[in-house]
């Protein structure tokens, strides 16, 4: 088993690479705060805006600095870290799963049922992120439920779309129709037959989406419509320490830094799942 | 393909009715209105409901929006509850300035990251070829907002040399398109080069080689014109994002767009303006679906609708 790991490692320098990221960035907001044991929310004002530790002024047990209120950032970004990441992996989940079914289904069954599903696909994607987002958390009131909808909502369709576009294109090949010649079932014929020919695809795209959100839920939290303070979280630290840009540069800086490491760690993982998983890419070596 | 077209065409116009019923409702849903924010904290309950009424807000929400789809109808997008001006008017007031940085940010990615993109396919292992991946995968992984406060941070608070906000001057726009160009050019340079690289190993380039046709030839007729065919795909839809207006990078930057004006009327349920502005973006980006699907079949030979 592990010398099969390697084998699919080798010269695949995206897949190592973005693995390496990813787990490195896992360890640090998974394990960190529990080795640290620091606060992201206890307020020190006499230490507000300290700056980070090489910097004049500041101090080695608050290694990045501290913020407004003089929270320590080191902590802050690891909690934050937890809940950015987090969020974006349970909401690529949902949305990876529901977009998934809809598109067997859509892909599968085709007539109206396709087509009706495709145009309500298409008016999610069409309606703006922000403006939904902006409008569930009106109704449901800011927070983490409505991040998650919210991004459940308008993730599906392109699961469901490209999902469809798979089915579509085997829908009619021989293995299929030998399949069905002996009596299997839509279901059974749907799971063992059609699935496995559409994970891989799905599996490189739930990665790229999963960046794709990492970076919307610090979008949203940027503006004020995410994760509401004071839980930290990578987009709401960068929508606080932008009001400090002249005096305290760190605030904005360093979470934009973790963003990019871990969205760079999920790309470089699906261009490398790409290379393994992809039948038509493996024909090219990197 | 008419029949398609006009297929499409209602179909669109069914989506953006169904949005409009959405969207309507949400705000009508969520808590807090406009008369809320128009009236003194102070107010009286009684005030409260004099401002209500005013405004139109009292009677039943079928009958709300049935006002409302009667002035569509009739070309009239309702009176914004703040700005006091119609709708429509305040819209095509703040459209220039989302289109000029759409327009030069897309117009900047295509003429940069086609050309790169295709360098860097035929040209593999080349020093610009490593250092344009390098930078496309850095590119691709910043949020533009985070790419725009470190730009501010750089060239205005720290260098002096370009403003922070507003688009009083030309150099007002040099910050906001950089903001914008940088991932998406990353993007299309990506993508141009895995489509060209795919394309180049299809038998009917190796055809045309051995036909003895000149490299450049080879590359140009065959290669390129058929790889571009999902970049035209995902530059025509990045562009319509950009037109329904970068919100967050027009906040950062205070610039007097669309993206900008969406989220204030949302915030102030203000509406009238808040359908108006949701229902603009949804018709840009489903009319640039439709274009898009079109401009495929007009493309390439091999697609067809029935």
């Amino acid at each position: 088993m592990m010398a099969r790991i390697i084998g699919v490692m080798r010269g695949n320098f995206s897949l190592v690479s973005g693995t390496t990221i990813l787990v490195i960035v896992l360890s640090t907001v998974v394990f960190g705060p529990l080795i640290l044991r620091s606060d992201p929310l206890s307020q020190d004002l006499v230490a507000r805006l300290r700056p980070p530790a090489w910097a004049a002024g500041g101090t080695s047990d608050r290694l990045l600095g501290t913020d407004a209120l003089g929270r320590d950032m080191v902590s802050r970004l690891m909690y934050g870290g937890r809940v950015s990441v987090a969020l974006g992996v349970v909401a690529v989940t949902s949305a990876g799963l529901v977009g998934l079914a809809i598109g067997l289904m859509a892909g599968y069954f085709g007539g109206a049922m396709d087509d009706v599903i495709m145009r309500i696909a298409e008016i999610q994607m069409a309606f703006p992120l922000l403006v939904l987002a902006l409008i569930l958390m009106a109704v449901f009131g800011p927070g983490i439920v409505s991040m998650f909808v919210a991004f459940t909502i308008s993730g599906w369709p392109i699961f469901a779309k490209i999902t469809r576009g798979i089915v579509l294109s085997i829908r009619h090949q021989e293995f299929i129709e030998a399949a069905r010649a002996i009596g299997c079932g839509n279901i059974r014929l749907i799971i063992r037959h059609v699935l496995p020919n559409v994970l891989p695809y799905i599996v490189i795209l739930t990665a790229l989406q999963l960046s794709g959100m990492i970076l919307t839920e610090a979008g949203l939290s940027f503006v004020g419509i995410g994760i509401q303070p004071p839980t930290p979280s990578w987009g709401n630290m960068l929508g606080e320490g932008r009001a400090y840009l002249s005096n305290a540069w760190w605030l904005a800086t360093f979470p934009g830094i973790a963003l990019m490491i871990t969205v760079l760690g999920a790309n470089l993982l699906s261009d490398g799942l790409q290379v393994v998983l992809d039948p038509r890419a493996r024909r090219r070596i990197r | 393909m008419s029949l398609y077209l006009v297929r499409r065409l209602m179909q669109l116009f069914v989506a953006l009715l169904g949005m409009s019923i959405i969207v309507f409702v949400a705000m009508r849903v969520a808590p807090g209105d406009p008369a809320e924010r128009m009236v003194s904290p102070l107010a009286t309950d009684q005030e409260l409901q004099q401002m209500r009424e005013a405004l139109g807000l009292n009677k039943p929400i079928y009958e709300q929006y049935a006002t409302f789809l009667r002035g569509v109808l009739h070309g009239n997008l309702g009176k914004s509850l703040f700005y006091n001006e119609s709708v429509l008017t305040i819209v095509l007031e703040r459209l220039p300035a989302t289109l000029q940085l759409a327009l030069i940010s897309m117009t900047v990615v295509v003429a940069v990251g086609i050309p790169l993109g295709i360098y860097s396919a035929t040209h593999g292992g080349s020093w610009l070829d490593i250092i344009a991946r390098m930078m496309a995968y850095i590119g691709q992984a910043m949020p533009s907002f985070w790419l725009a406060i470190v730009l501010i941070l750089v060239f205005s608070v720290g260098l002096g040399i370009f403003p922070t906000f507003g688009r009083r001057s030309l150099s007002c726009f040099v910050l906001p398109s950089i903001s914008l160009i940088l991932p998406r050019l990353a993007r299309v340079m990506r993508f141009v080069r895995s489509a060209v690289l795919e394309v180049m190993h299809e038998d009917y380039v190796r055809t045309a080689r051995a036909k003895g046709l000149l490299e450049r030839s080879v590359l140009y007729r065959h290669t390129v014109r058929n790889a571009l065919i999902p970049v035209v795909t995902d530059t025509w839809l990045q562009f319509a994002w950009l037109l329904g207006g970068s919100m967050i990078v027009e906040v950062v930057f205070a610039w007097p767009g669309i993206g900008a004006l969406t989220i204030n009327a949302i915030y102030s349920r203000d509406y009238p303006l808040a359908e108006g502005c949701v229902m603009l973006l949804a018709l840009i980006f489903l009319l640039a679906n439709l274009l898009m699907d079109l401009s495929y079949a007009a493309i390439d030979p091999r697609v067809r609708y029935r």
